[in-house]
């Protein structure tokens, strides 16, 4: 787990070993959680060695969410004790039975207890089963304190940071804090100076050497893998997986350079990946069983002998014949799972390479087909939307991406249009004017008023949609049918349900009772484009900005 | 749910809030208004008419959509149970958080119910529990237990609502006591063992909002139960969860398993979860979960397959028929607006109601037996309901034969003298009426699904089913309203031609099909009456010899027409004609079908705003909907609020509040005038001279309370008109307010 973070253990090894500062704070911008675990692996192996005593507590500020969790989760963790169901899970409390967890003070009575049971081997403490015989001074033991995600501390206890900073001198215990971050200190620390500097370590983004090593060190063992007689692990595999994992750094470095991803997405390809291969493997079984079986063609066979053929990695050829075919799958599965649009398990399901596919001969291959799971959802999801939602889609569209100002050259129908447009066009303006105007849609959607969305709504309606209403006789006067529909009830649900399943976003506050409220589109213009299209509505001519 | 509590979820745009009625039954009050042709207690037993049917009808709707949903539900149990073995990915550098998400639009609720209770049998099991349990409300978890199969996952479950998780440490508690903080006797008879419980003191141990706390009780679960089980949140109303808390319990959650098997189960009501998550969480908070989406059936395909499984199978036979207006309303407002089964079942219900405003409609049952046609008789026979009578002879004959030319007396009816018959002979034609109606219907009912099952088969070879209008097939809800017109005859033609034109191997698939139709029936009366059809059905499956294609030449022969076309063509063409007939045709049709009764749009489909514009421009005119009250409408005669809101119509965008008053105030001196005026001609002219020389004085303070009186008035009206939202106030100009309406149509 050490891999790419070598020179910053071997500096915290020797730092705790020899003579500890006070305050560590470990930036790792790039993969704070890996370096959390490099951390803690190397402070696990400074416990097993007998050099000298240590004692740590890994915590982390999410999960810690309040100060007396934070308190209770060291304490217990400092000294090694796990509250018991049976026992009402009491913590840690001391020989003298005290509660720790009350305040700043208790704890640091807490960590002098914890340090002073640490001394004395008679304590309460279950020194893991090791009898430490002869006493030890205060200089041959640490306690480490290990905050992860420190930036949290900021906002859940803002307030015990300086003391939590200064936690030796406070204490008088030889206790060392360490917080890890993606976050500089610089951003985290109180002001006014209150709490001393720590003694900084910044870790860089891991080489190319060092995530390669980590993705290869994460192909499972042979325990590992579940279902036995499943042979996508297998260890005959392991040099292909090194070259399959480097294939994919290959591709998707530019975008991302975290381990973790980067093992999801090979997860996900390589049961396709090696398919063929173990495909191929099975053919040979078959056929070496076959050549037996005529081979003994008239006597008995020698009962259920296992015909065993070894499984062995592929050739140079039929590798770069796989990692031709596999490429666009890889960039598509990155397309894919990175932004988390589908899962790991379902996209492997889904993408499972036709079968035999090494038998085929090298000409004819065809491309592996390519199933993204995500696109038919959402697409489906507006498909299936009732034509009310989608004409307050397209209208909120089109509200959104238009200027308020320009609804009455777009919308007005009738004598008032015609007195506006000898206004002059504002795009003229724009022209003259100085600074570039960039269009709204690379801007994003505006927020607009229920009432005005509701007015566009009603101009579209009445345009696009009186041929497939229902005959109304009641309504005589022009536009009375839209006038009415667009006041119903179903069209203000219709606006609430699109917000609670996000098509819209509310922008004003759900208490706010005395305005209209405002609202966001929340589709983009394909979407939107393909809306229109269903209602037969001209979206690119009502468009004050087209695209 | 109670409605005050509905009043609080903002997922409901629409809260029904009951009268607070009292104990003495309110039919009592409609039945004063009733008309005079009913049966004594007619609208009483009205009622209970319409409770029997539609009961009925919305038991069968409850069971079609659990049979709809019954694969979702499965296949979330599974996702559940398969949450930490089968569905983990080897090789994933870390484990992920499995979410399973059932996506309801339209907010249906029972797949996670139901989903809940197969999770815990027990509840089902012990009906008795049942009660107990659901009244200890929410946030507790429910022991569960499963069937004693060893390979069956065990789960506890916890469920969490909007309610608890304001904050991360509520929320953690929410879940964590969810599981912990169970009694003894949820215990009994369990086969998941519980840790019993101990006592905690808050100040030494673990807070409540502590994950290991959690930990320390499944650790000692597990040691008393060889399999421990699964622990499942139910996040109910998921999207009412505040995103940046629930991205800390995910985190929090997923940084435990899998030593704790958590598994999230999301009650989601947004038609794509996805879309949703994507929008209020970060990537890094997805990146820990393993999301598994469910989408129940909803929309337009849950309307169809209820509204045919309800009144077009030819298993189950309704009280009521729904007529072609009605499908149609029900076609439009399910396409157009929603078509969620809220919406369908609050249609269905209302269009019961309006059905069983008819009086006649009491006699909807029949009568299943001599002694109810007796008691029914002498029930008419002691309040006298001739009216009644009247109508029912008159509908019986007039309806039979109006012109004598185009209709036949049906069988019934022949040869009975319709001037002297007893009531009870009366009432036995009527049943038989009945009868004839219903075999008309379930005719009709057998008809459209055969027509249905040679459109799926035609479908799904690829051929369009019928002769569309403007490109667009026809959705299933419009077939059937035509079906109810009877105006499927092109329709049904175009199948049968396309029916002639198959060959071998398709039509001995079709007749599969068809014959697989007859053969399901369950009813055994319709079964018996279709046995004609199924000989047929399996005589000409027998006549055709299936190919089997191989060579060329038999490929180019397999491409030919079958030879049995054409007799099968016909045969459907002549059963399909026979049974889709319309069904307006028999005398007292309309007790058992809705017809051509409209569906009263505005109830369920309302235009507020517009509406009480209206009502304030023309209170006349809402008030004489009901009751003659105004003869006419002078503006003088409105009642304040509608004068006032008469000459704030007639204003600009910006009104002066004095000026406003002014003209007000004008409207009033003309309405005391003009009221005053039958009363001044009987004082005698003395009289009067008499009382203004005497009372100079009282007349200025009349004036000066005419005065006070139109300010109050005015005031009042004004109010009335901000609290209904027609008045924007200004900060600039404190005594000026913007108009919020313009141009109505008057």
């Amino acid at each position: 787990m050490e891999q790419g973070y070598e020179d910053a253990i071997s500096h915290i090894t020797s730092l705790i070993s020899t003579y500890p500062p006070p305050f560590i704070y470990i930036h790792d911008p790039a993969t704070p959680h890996l370096a959390a675990l490099a951390v803690r692996a190397s402070l696990d192996r400074l416990r097993e060695s007998s050099d000298i005593r240590i004692r740590y507590a890994a915590v982390d500020a999410i999960s810690c969410f309040n100060p007396r969790l934070l308190y209770d989760t060291v304490l217990n963790a400092l000294a090694e004790w796990e509250p018991e169901w049976d026992q009402g899970c009491s913590n840690w409390s001391g020989p003298s039975e005290q509660r720790f967890n009350e305040s700043l003070d208790g704890f640091l009575h807490g960590l002098q207890a914890v340090q002073a049971s640490f001394m004395s081997p008679n304590g309460q403490i279950d020194g893991k089963g090791k009898a430490r015989e002869n006493t030890v001074t205060d200089e041959d033991i640490r306690l480490v304190i290990l905050v992860e995600r420190a930036e949290r501390l900021k906002e859940s206890m803002h307030d015990i940071l300086v003391p939590l900073s200064r936690l030796r001198e406070l204490s008088r215990t030889e206790v060392t804090l360490i917080l890890l971050s993606d976050v500089s200190w610089e951003h985290i620390k109180p002001p006014l100076g209150a709490a001393p500097d720590p003694y900084y370590i910044d870790i860089g983004p891991l080489s190319k050497q060092a995530i390669l090593r980590r993705l290869e060190v994460l192909f499972p063992t042979f325990h590992d893998t579940q279902v036995p007689g499943d042979q996508t692990y297998d260890p005959a595999l392991r040099p292909l997986y090194a070259h399959f994992v480097s294939t994919l750094y290959g591709i998707c470095s530019p975008y991302i350079t975290d381990p973790n991803e980067l093992a999801y997405i090979a997860a996900s390809q390589w049961p396709g990946f090696v398919r063929p291969i173990l495909d191929e493997h099975e053919r040979r079984v078959d056929e070496h069983q076959q050549a037996r079986m005529e081979e003994e063609d008239g006597i008995e066979p020698h009962g259920e002998e296992e015909v065993f053929v070894e499984l062995r990695p592929p050739t140079e050829d039929v590798r770069i014949r796989l990692m031709r075919l596999f490429t666009p799958l890889i960039t598509a599965a990155l397309d894919t799972l990175y932004p988390r649009l589908s899962f790991a398990n379902a996209w492997a399901k889904a993408n499972v390479p036709p079968t035999n596919l090494l038998s085929i001969p090298p000409r004819q291959l065809p491309s592996i087909p390519i199933h993204k799971l995500e696109d038919q959802d959402s697409q489906a999801t507006l498909k299936s939307l009732p034509r009310m939602a989608k004409f307050i889609l397209v209208a909120s569209f089109i509200a959104s991406n238009n200027p308020a100002k320009t609804d009455m050259r777009m919308f007005g129908r009738g004598r008032d249009e015609r007195k506006k447009r000898r206004g002059g066009s504002p795009r003229k303006m724009s022209a003259k004017s100085t600074a570039v105007k960039i269009p709204q849609r690379q801007l994003g959607p505006m927020a607009f008023p229920l009432d005005r969305m509701v007015a566009i709504l009603g101009v579209l309606l009445e345009e696009n949609d009186a041929d497939y209403r229902p005959p109304a006789p009641e309504y005589t006067i022009p536009g009375e049918y839209t006038e009415m529909e667009i006041s119903r009830i179903t069209v203000f649900s219709q606006v609430m349900e699109l917000s609670a399943s996000h098509l819209l976003y509310r922008t004003s506050p759900h208490d706010r009772l005395e305005m209209s409220p405002t609202f966001k589109c929340g589709i983009g213009f394909d979407a939107a484009l393909g809306l229109a299209r269903d209602i037969a509505v001209p979206l690119h001519d009502l468009l004050w900005d087209p695209v | 749910m109670s409605p005050t509590s509905d009043l609080d979820d903002p997922t409901k745009t629409c809260v029904y809030l009951p009268k607070p009625s009292s104990p003495s039954n309110n039919t009592r009050s409609i039945q004063v208004r009733a008309p005079k042709r009913r049966l004594n207690h007619g609208y009483d037993v009205q009622l209970e008419a319409y409770e029997v049917a539609w009961s009925r009808c919305l038991k069968r709707v409850q069971a079609v959509v659990r049979e709809l949903q019954a694969p979702i539900v499965s296949a979330v149990k599974t996702s559940i149970d398969d949450a930490y073995s089968k569905d983990v990915l080897t090789g994933l550098p870390y484990t992920e958080l499995p979410v399973v998400a059932v996506s309801a639009p339209g907010g249906s609720r029972s797949v996670i119910s139901d989903v809940v209770a197969l999770l815990e049998p027990r509840r089902t099991r012990e009906g008795l529990q049942r009660g107990e349990e659901s009244t200890q409300g929410k946030g507790k978890a429910r022991m569960v237990e499963e069937d004693d199969e060893p390979t069956q996952t065990h789960s506890l479950v916890a469920h969490i609502r909007p309610g608890d998780c304001s904050n991360i440490s509520n929320a953690m508690r929410a879940i964590i006591l969810g599981f912990v903080d169970r009694h003894g006797e949820e215990e009994d008879g369990l086969v998941v063992q519980l840790p019993v419980a101990t006592k905690r003191r808050p100040a030494t141990s673990l807070a409540m909002f502590d994950i290991v706390l959690l930990k320390t009780w499944y650790r000692a679960l597990s040691q008393l139960n060889p399999q421990p089980p699964q622990l499942v949140v139910v996040l109910h109303n998921f999207e009412q969860l505040d995103p940046s808390v629930m991205q800390d319990v995910f985190y929090i959650c997923s940084k435990n398993i899998p030593h704790l098997p958590l598994v999230f189960l999301l009650d989601s009501s947004a038609p794509s979860t996805m879309t949703n998550l994507h929008a209020a969480y970060s990537r890094a908070t997805i990146a820990l979960l393993r999301v598994s989406v469910h989408t129940t059936p909803s929309g337009l395909d849950l309307a169809n397959s209820v509204i045919e499984k309800v009144f077009f199978d030819p298993d189950f036979e309704p009280d009521v028929v729904l007529g072609f207006a009605a499908l149609d309303f029900m076609a439009e407002f399910s396409s157009r607006h929603t078509a969620s089964l809220d919406a369908i079942l609050t249609m269905l219900q209302i269009i019961h109601i309006r059905h069983f405003e008819s009086p006649l409609t009491s006699f909807v049952r029949g009568f299943d037996s001599e002694a109810a046609l007796q008691e029914t008789a002498t029930r008419i026979r002691q309040t006298s309901s001739f009216s009644l009578i009247d109508s029912l002879l008159t509908r019986l004959w007039g309806e039979s034969a109006p012109d004598g030319l185009s209709k036949e007396l049906p069988e019934y009816l022949k040869g009975i003298p319709w001037s002297d018959l007893s009531l009870e002979a009366l009432l036995s034609l009527l049943n038989s009426a009945r009868n004839d109606f219903c075999k008309r219907a379930a005719h009709l009912r057998l008809g459209y699904q055969l027509v249905r099952v040679v459109q799926r088969f035609m479908r799904a070879q690829g051929y369009k089913t019928s002769p569309s209008v403007n490109g667009q097939e026809d959705s299933e809800l419009t077939f059937m309203s035509r079906t109810m017109r009877g105006r499927v005859g092109r329709d049904v033609k175009h199948l049968a031609l396309m029916v002639r034109k198959l060959h071998d191997n398709q039509l001995n698939a079709l007749l599969g099909e068809m014959y697989s139709l007859f053969f399901r029936l369950q009813n055994t009366e319709v079964r018996q009456s279709e046995t004609g059809a199924r000989e047929f059905l399996v005589q000409a499956r027998a006549n055709i010899t299936p190919q089997n294609a191989t060579l060329p030449e038999d490929i180019h022969e397999a491409k030919k027409a079958s030879a049995m076309g054409p007799s099968v063509s016909e045969w459907f063409l002549s059963y399909v004609e026979d049974r889709l007939t319309t069904l307006d045709q028999q005398p007292l049709w309309e007790i058992w079908s809705t017809g051509v009764t409209t569906f009263p749009s505005e109830l369920i489909n309302p235009a507020p705003r517009i509406t009480m514009v209206n009502a304030l421009l023309h209170p006349s005119d809402v008030v004489k909907a009901h009751r003659t009250l105004y003869a006419s409408s002078e503006l003088w005669e409105l009642p304040d609020t509608s004068i006032l809101f008469k000459r704030y119509m007639e204003a600009g965008r910006l009104i002066n509040v004095y000026d406003l008053y002014e003209s007000f105030a004008v409207v009033l001196e003309t309405q005391k005038e003009k009221r005053a005026v039958p009363a001044t001609p009987k004082r005698s002219e003395k009289g009067k001279k008499k009382i203004a020389e005497e009372d100079e004085e009282p007349q200025i303070d009349d004036e000066e309370k005419w005065t006070l009186e139109v300010h109050a008035r005015f005031m009042r009206a004004l109010h009335e008109l901000d609290y209904m939202g027609f008045v924007k106030h200004t900060g600039r100009k404190p005594d000026h307010i913007f108009k919020t309406v313009y141009d109505v149509p008057d």
